[in-house]
């Protein structure tokens, strides 16, 4: 932590600003080179103004090529919103450590009511605990010196509309007063009350200054001696024009500064909520597909664009999701956009359309990445409408939370990997011991047996011989059924993935595992009770056979022949019961909570030394959790066991 | 009627050995081959009735084997497999053998299977394409009315039970994996129609079975598929 901090005090932070000036390249290169002298970093900082809406695409474009051009260089390039560029920089300075400013000297917002004060000026006023290093340039243009005239038509007829709806409304008051014998100083309140109206409510300063002009003109003729005519007797008339016409240019400015710092604000306010909501949201999203949905939910909610997004496996790119508007109609053209996709994502950098690498795209893309990992792709849709600079630096911060997010999710998931691989290890080993020194009984039996057989099979007499047969055959049957639960363990142990899941009868299940054991339950009183219902779970149907085979194996080993075993099926709270009874000797209260321990084998009073490896009810619970089942041990009155198991109950809607 | 021929391909020369053991002592004559390019030799020189196939053959997999012998013959085969995993079982019905065993198995289970085999050989042998009436036991279905009787009285199937019924009467002897089944009846094979067959084959069997826990014309194969069996003779 200290060493960390020791880095960001010693290390320099060098700010320079960004603007559309054409000889902001210079500047940049400048602040790139003082960069490298000092082995500092590069911040490129651009202050977004209510006037850059307005300003004109060739002035934009300037912009984004500057941001590119700094990008380039190595530059973090970062927005803010403000009006008061150097206040801005001031602050943006203070709170992100910054120790040196680069800035061109003509860099002047151009605003009529201000003093001419240059922006390094009133910067130095505002840090000036700062170095600066001012890089001259003459005869270019001030910044947003050009205003475009191509504003949308749409807001016009509506502006004409208020316009002319106040203009006779005031009139018509005014003609009131008049008539009622009020001072012409009560009409020209109505008009300036009017005046104040029309430049809240139309959108250009044009209406305003119309109305000044209209609103003089018309207390000309209608309310000054002579009436209907444009000369004025009185000698204070021409002052009260002045006034009213310098008040409406003054009311004009500021209504319509108002109204734009009010809408810069609520973009901001907006842009802000969004970045904390993607927050919350990612607290919430664990994998990876989940973020990439809250990415793409924000990011639609965000620039109203159509999206893409190129998950990573972390070697390449996996097939893209759409996330596209509802007006998009412009299908995406994915091997025309290949290219920059597998820029961004080798380059680890912006690309596509308004960057510098593959612009003639349509969509453009950033990569998801932490340091060099990237996790993936996202595209956004420009389709000729560049995304202005504070969007692109949302949208920065909203990737940078996902890639964060991605980054967690991942480290979780290795995590919890690794737990599970250390857990199977320790199974395995346990098992391969466990296989290892019980296997060798069977073994060693049918081996002895089949040497008898082959040195001295003549000198046998019969019965011996059969018995020497039947032997062998019990040994490797009971080899076989062990086989079967350590290859079912051994695909518990690949992971829930591995498992074959479908839709299972159960009655199939109990059926196959009855048939399985076949001539051997003919030495007990075996009994299936099952209801008329059909019974249906989800499951892999060789591991429930499994859970059932041992089941009745047990009740066949522990209990001696001829003894009753029952096997009952039923529905209950939504889940279906498998039920194994016997009336054999039943388990100690004081075994049971162990029976399902992983080599636990009850000390038995046969002394058959050979009766399981304590792996059959291991098996079966861990079977049944990976099913979202359970099993469990009771009593059975008045005398043996019962097992049962349950499954969750599944619903079949049936096709015809 | 000829001791019928069965071709043995078999890698390991003990299972081989028993096979061999188990065939002779039964009255069959057999050919082994120890891998698929022999095997695949010995079924087009001999013209076997029946193949018994190992599917973890050294040069060549099994699956591959019987799509070679499919392109030309309908000879049976009956795929021995060492593996646990259904998959291989389902692969290889689907290719086109006719059944399968799972190691380890019993003699007598090899040969029950042979018999099967052979009887649906025997019976199927006149003009069976063209059969309208199938009989099986007290079964019988007629084809061109579409009805299906039991003991002369008329099932009452629905249409889908029907289907199944006749899917698997024209393949008797044959086990019809889950996949095949739902690409005939339903025409595609999506996990819901597993289940769907699951409850039209329970319905089914409860119209056709006397006893419903010991089935004797359809068999379920756990996590494979079904199969008609002949009850006569």
């Amino acid at each position: 932590m200290s060493s960390l901090k020791q880095t960001t005090q010693s290390e320099k932070r060098i700010l320079v600003c960004l603007s559309s000036s054409t000889s902001n390249a210079k500047v940049i290169h400048a602040a790139a080179n003082i960069t490298e002298a000092y082995q500092g970093t590069l911040i490129a900082l651009f202050v977004e103004t209510p006037a850059y809406a307005q300003s004109s695409d060739d002035d934009k474009k300037r912009l984004r090529s500057n941001m590119n051009l700094a990008e380039k260089l190595g530059a973090r390039v970062d927005t803010v919103i403000g009006e008061d560029v150097p206040y801005q920089i001031a602050e943006y300075a203070r709170l992100s450590d910054i120790s040196c400013v680069v800035i061109g000297q003509t860099n002047t917002v151009g605003g009529l009511f201000r003093k001419k004060k240059s922006l390094t000026d009133r910067l130095v006023a505002y840090a000036p605990d700062l170095d600066y290093f001012i890089i001259p340039d003459y005869g270019t243009k001030v910044f947003f010196a050009k205003k475009t005239k191509n504003k949308k038509n749409g807001g016009t007829l509506r502006n004409c509309a208020i316009f002319l709806a106040a203009l006779g409304l005031c009139t018509l008051v005014g003609l009131l007063f008049s008539n009622l014998g009020f001072t012409d100083a009560n009409i020209i309140m109505v008009y300036l009350l009017g005046l104040l109206v029309v430049s809240m409510f139309t959108t250009h300063r044009a209406f305003s200054l119309v109305w000044a002009i209209t609103s003089v003109l018309l207390f000309d003729l209608l309310f000054t001696t002579p009436r209907f005519t444009f000369y004025a007797y009185g000698t204070g008339y021409p002052v009260t024009f002045v006034v009213m016409f310098a008040a409406a240019f003054i009311i004009s400015t500021l209504a319509i500064r108002l109204k734009q710092n009010a809408s810069q604000s609520a973009k901001a306010a907006q842009r802000m909520s969004v970045v904390l909501d993607t927050d919350r949201q990612l607290a919430k999203a664990k994998a990876p597909d989940e973020i990439f949905s809250v990415l793409a939910a924000q990011l639609s909610q965000l620039l109203k664009r159509s999206l893409v997004i190129y998950p990573s496996d972390g070697e390449s790119l996996l097939n893209p999701n759409f996330y596209p508007t509802a007006d998009d109609t412009v299908p995406y053209r994915a091997d025309r956009e290949k290219e920059a996709v597998d820029w961004a994502f080798r380059q680890h950098k912006r690309a596509g359309a308004t960057t510098e690498a593959y612009p003639q795209t349509d969509y453009l893309y950033y990569s998801l990445r932490i340091q060099e990992r990237v996790y993936g792709v996202v595209g956004v849709a420009v389709h000729g409408s560049p995304l202005d600079a504070s969007e692109q630096s949302v949208l920065a911060s909203v990737v940078g939370e996902c890639s964060l997010a991605l980054e967690n999710a991942r480290n979780a998931r290795e995590k919890e990997e690794s737990i599970l691989l250390a857990e199977n290890e320790r199974l395995r080993a346990n098992l391969l011991r466990a296989v290892s020194h019980d296997l060798r009984t069977p073994l060693t039996s049918i081996m002895g047996n089949a040497d008898n057989l082959i040195t001295s099979g003549e000198t046998l007499d019969p019965a011996t011989r059969a018995q020497v047969y039947h032997d062998i055959y019990n040994d490797a049957q009971w080899l076989t059924g062990m086989v079967e639960n350590l290859l079912s363990a051994s695909r518990m142990n690949e992971g829930k993935l591995n498992l074959n899941i479908t839709t299972e009868l159960m009655d199939d299940l109990i059926g196959e595992a009855v048939r399985h054991l076949g001539k051997r339950l003919d030495a007990f009183v075996f009994e299936w009770r099952k209801p008329d219902q059909l019974l249906f779970v989800r499951a892999d149907a060789r591991l429930i056979v499994q859970v059932i085979l041992n089941l009745l194996d047990n009740a066949m080993k522990y209990t001696q022949p001829g003894s009753h075993i029952w096997i009952r099926t039923g529905k209950e709270n939504g889940e279906v019961r498998v039920c194994v009874e016997d009336d054999g000797p039943g388990i100690p209260d004081d075994q049971k909570p162990h029976i399902f321990d992983l080599f636990y084998t009850s000390g038995n009073p046969a002394g058959d030394s050979r009766r399981g490896l304590g792996v059959g009810l291991a098996l079966c619970q861990s079977i049944l959790k990976a099913h979202d089942g359970r099993i469990w041990v009771t009593d059975r009155i008045p005398r043996g066991v019962c097992f049962e198991f349950a499954l969750p109950e599944e619903e079949v809607t049936v096709h015809e | 009627m000829n001791k019928p021929l069965i071709l043995i391909v078999e890698d390991d020369p003990p299972i081989r050995n028993l096979i061999s053991v188990a065939l002779e002592a039964h009255d069959y004559r057999y050919i082994s081959a120890a891998n698929a390019g022999n095997a695949i030799m010995e079924a087009t020189s001999h013209n076997p009735d029946i193949v018994l196939l190992d599917l973890g053959l050294p040069d060549l997999d099994g699956v591959d084997v019987i799509r070679k012998i499919r392109s030309w013959s309908n000879m049976p085969i009956i795929v021995i497999s060492a593996r646990s995993d259904d998959r291989d079982k389902i692969d290889a019905l689907d290719a086109g053998a006719d059944d399968y065993l799972t190691k380890p198995f019993s003699v007598d289970e090899l040969l029950a299977r042979l018999r099967v085999t052979l009887r649906r050989l025997n019976q199927s042998q006149p003009d069976n394409a063209e059969q309208m009436v199938f009989t099986n036991g007290a079964l019988r279905i007629d084809y061109a009315a579409g009805c299906a009787y039991l003991n002369d009285e008329e099932l009452h199937l629905t249409p889908i039970e029907y289907k199944l019924l006749s899917l698997l009467a024209r393949n008797c002897g044959k086990v019809l994996t889950h996949n095949y089944i739902t690409q005939q009846v339903w025409g595609t094979s999506w996990e819901n129609n597993v289940a769907s067959l699951r409850v039209f084959m329970a319905t089914l069997r409860k119209k056709l079975e006397p006893d419903p826990d010991s089935p004797s014309f359809i068999q379920t194969h756990v996590g494979i598929g079904y199969r008609m069996v002949r009850t006569d003779s």
